[in-house]
């Protein structure tokens, strides 16, 4: 290695050494550490923590009051309602702001705030409008009272108005329809990213061809997307796994069990349980595994490849 | 020029990791020596943000000590009361830096006790009489010391209460005195009349608002005292939820709800003050605290409050009475001085203090003979019951409690809410709470050092 050489390697190593020693420390440290108390009985307040192996996993498998696969299930049933909302929402923004003659900035501006809003303050506010006697059962009432001259002449009731996040039925896809409402704005922007890459030339020559909006949106727009949907997609399930604050805040896992997700049940155990960090640590790395096999094989079926070329 | 580049990037990055040192360094050396005076941290939950008068009253106690304590400096430091407070709490504990006084519920306390990581207060109690635990309401002894040993100082006394609007029920022709309500059946008969319903029947006033606080399982308790039982047992082992008590709680609660339509749909404890403060809810169970609220929110606002009334097995009023308290970790640094602060803040005139700004009751029994609270109970006539209700009242289930809670909770929850049938929730929650209070490989460890600790040294 020449001089020269030696000391741009130096002068690179020299940048990227703080920034990886922050990563080694806080994210691999920490990741390698939280499996070492995995497998031991650990109460943060007492020195001793005792080695069990891996009688935690087990525990959070098989242990007759576990909550682990309650949480896995409503964490999956989050995600599986969660996913197709904000594709589907974020994709419909997109192509709204991209026909739009004027003011695509202003809707991507606005289509982007709620993202750059904090999930306290607006988990706050749609508890608000999700009150009983809130903005969204007012409107619903006033659809009631359209609606019930009509359910009467034809023998039905009008259903009493939910009471969303005190529901079994309802808290969770309350919470649902509040995370896509934040989320999707974040995501039209990269749909419109997206869409913006896609060649003027392939509609206009669909055009002349004779395709119509429908055609050119089935066989150009959509194949097209096909990365950034699977880019979306992907982000979304990780995401969605990870969900915590809007849980947390509105309803606390609750009613009953209907909305305790895997990073509730994770922290209620790690810091509302004396002794429980061990435990709460298995579950955050079987999370973890789930999460990666969901991922891996997701990956494997949609491969990312050129349309069009 | 990409190397000159490099270079100056270089030095000014280590420039800045220097500057940032050196700041961290003078930081936090200059808060440990405070000028020369010892500096105390002191963290809190009652957050001045957002609440002008909490500042005002925490303005008046530093004030106050500081001015008599000229070599020491109180910092305050605020975080939210929840799950968050103790999550932080521990989190110092277990990297050594705690505060050096902190409030803590009654829920926290012998478990933190029990860890080791509390310090005892009994060698400054024997120096010191003025906060001793004959000055304090005696249930609060309960909660402040295990086995002889005190290690907290209480600070405002608080219980459940039954608050009820008197204009409205005066409206309805009802005696709104505070003992009128004598029995759970006069209790519904008062629910069932201050209840509003429009045409199609729902109700658009409640009698009561049936409490399913998504934090806790609180809104059984005091019906469960009111019938003679505390939601633990004696030996704080198992729980009362299945018993008479819890049962027939819980069924009073469903059937409030469901059959009687007197309330609205179950929402939080926030939720359920501001209904009644807008004048929706004719009665609530909230707490000796609302009053304060109330009083800032809904200063015109007639009502009265109250213990509950008797159960169907009980005689006697009672309600869950429970006293927070200010502890002292371990390691605290300036344990003296720390212990100086607990004097003032646990004294007489920090307990006026409190009152006259916040409207709150101490813990301290002289502080109901000052013409103080007298001048403040013809001000505020909701404090007049205040001592009693205070009085009345029965255990906190405090052991273990956000493990308990988070395992009896969604039974509460389902069993108020029609989800399962009573009996069944009351069974299956009663089942996982006593699995938790059975004690832990924790427990375990903590007993074994502890009986180690009693053997002689060679022995050990």
């Amino acid at each position: 290695m020449s001089d020269r050489a030696r000391r741009e390697w130096m002068t690179g190593v020299g940048f990227v050494t703080p920034a990886a020693a922050v990563v080694l420390l806080f994210s691999v440290g920490a990741i390698a550490y939280s499996f070492w108390v995995s497998l031991h009985n650990w109460d943060i307040l007492i020195p001793a923590h005792p080695f069990v192996g891996l009688h935690n996993y087990s525990d959070v498998l098989f242990d007759k009051d576990t909550i682990f696969w309650i949480a896995l299930g409503n964490t999956f049933y989050y995600v599986t309602l969660l996913v197709p909302s904000v594709i589907v929402t974020a994709f419909l923004l997109s192509l709204l702001a991209y026909k739009a003659p004027y003011g695509q900035g202003f809707f991507k501006a606005a289509f982007f705030l709620p993202s750059i809003t904090p999930v306290v303050v607006i988990s706050l506010i749609w508890m608000w409008l999700y009150r009983f006697d809130g903005p969204v059962n007012m409107g619903l009432g006033l659809v009631y009272a359209g609606v019930s001259p009509i359910a009467r002449l034809a023998g039905l009731s009008t259903p009493a108005l939910p009471n969303w996040l005190t529901n079994t039925s309802t808290a969770m896809p309350a919470i649902v329809v509040m995370s896509a409402w934040q989320a999707a704005g974040y995501y039209s922007v990269i749909f419109l990213a997206g869409l913006s890459e896609i060649p003027r030339e392939f509609y206009e020559a669909a055009h002349v061809d004779g395709a119509g909006a429908l055609k050119s949106l089935l066989y150009i727009t959509l194949p097209l997307l096909r990365n950034t949907f699977i880019f979306v997609s992907v982000m979304l399930v990780i995401g969605g796994f990870q969900v915590f604050t809007q849980v947390y805040i509105m309803t606390r896992g609750g009613p009953g069990t209907s909305t305790e997700v895997m990073t509730s049940a994770i922290f209620k155990k790690a810091f509302q349980s004396y002794g429980g960090m061990g435990t709460a640590s298995a579950m955050a790395w079987l999370l973890f595994a789930v999460v990666f096999v969901f991922v891996f094989a997701y990956m494997r079926i949609v491969k990312s490849r050129r349309i069009y070329d | 020029m990409g190397r000159t580049f490099a270079s100056i990037v270089k030095w000014a990055a280590a420039a800045a990791v220097a500057a940032f040192l050196v700041f961290g360094w003078v930081t936090l050396t200059r808060g440990a020596a405070g000028h020369g005076k010892v500096v105390l941290r002191i963290w809190d939950w009652w957050n001045p943000a957002g609440n002008a008068k909490l500042g005002r009253f925490f303005d008046k106690v530093k004030g106050d000590f500081e001015a008599s304590h000229p070599n020491i400096e109180i910092r305050y430091q605020f975080i939210p009361l929840g799950p968050q407070y103790i999550q932080k709490l521990m989190s110092a504990f277990a990297a050594g830096d705690p505060p050096d006084a902190f409030q803590c519920s009654i829920i926290w306390a012998t478990d933190l006790y029990d860890r080791g990581v509390i310090r005892d207060l009994n060698d400054f109690l024997a120096e010191s009489t003025d906060v001793r635990p004959d000055r304090f309401y005696p249930l609060c002894s309960a909660y402040t010391s295990r086995d002889g040993h005190v290690f907290g100082i209480p600070t405002s006394m608080d219980a459940y209460a039954l608050i009820i609007n008197t204009k409205m029920a005066r409206e309805a022709g009802l005696d709104p005195s505070p003992y009128a309500i004598d029995s759970w059946d006069t209790f519904l008969e008062y629910a069932q009349r201050l209840t509003i319903r429009d045409e199609t029947g729902r109700v658009t006033r409640a009698g009561f608002l049936v409490s399913a606080v998504p934090e806790r399982f609180s809104g059984i308790l005091p019906w469960m005292a009111a019938d003679g039982k505390a939601f633990l047992t004696d030996d704080l082992r198992s729980t009362n939820a299945t018993g008479p008590a819890g049962l027939k709680a819980m069924q009073f609660l469903y059937d409030l709800l469901h059959k009687h339509n007197v309330s609205f749909p179950p929402g939080g404890e926030t939720q359920e003050l501001s209904l009644f403060e807008q004048g929706k809810a004719a009665m609530i169970l909230g707490g000796t605290w609302n009053g304060y609220h109330i009083s800032e929110n809904a200063p015109d606002l007639e009502y009265v409050m109250t213990s509950l009334p008797p159960g169907p097995d009980s005689e006697k009023r009672a309600t869950i009475t429970w006293a927070n308290m200010m502890m002292v970790p371990k390691n605290s640094r300036h344990p003296r001085e720390t212990w100086e602060y607990l004097r003032y803040y646990g004294g007489l005139q920090a307990s006026i203090d409190m009152l006259e700004i916040l409207y709150r009751n101490s813990a301290r029994l002289d502080l109901y003979d000052t013409p103080q609270w007298k001048a403040q109970v013809a001000a505020h006539p909701y404090l007049k019951m205040v001592p009693e209700i205070a009085a009345s009242g029965a255990m906190y289930p405090y052991k273990r409690f956000e493990e308990v809670n988070d395992a009896f909770k969604p039974y509460y929850q389902m069993a108020i809410l029609g989800s399962m049938p009573v009996e069944e929730a009351m069974k299956e929650g009663n089942a996982k709470a006593e699995r938790i209070l059975a004690g832990s490989w924790a427990d375990e460890l903590l007993r074994k050092e502890k009986a180690s600790e009693a053997l002689p040294e060679a022995v050990r």
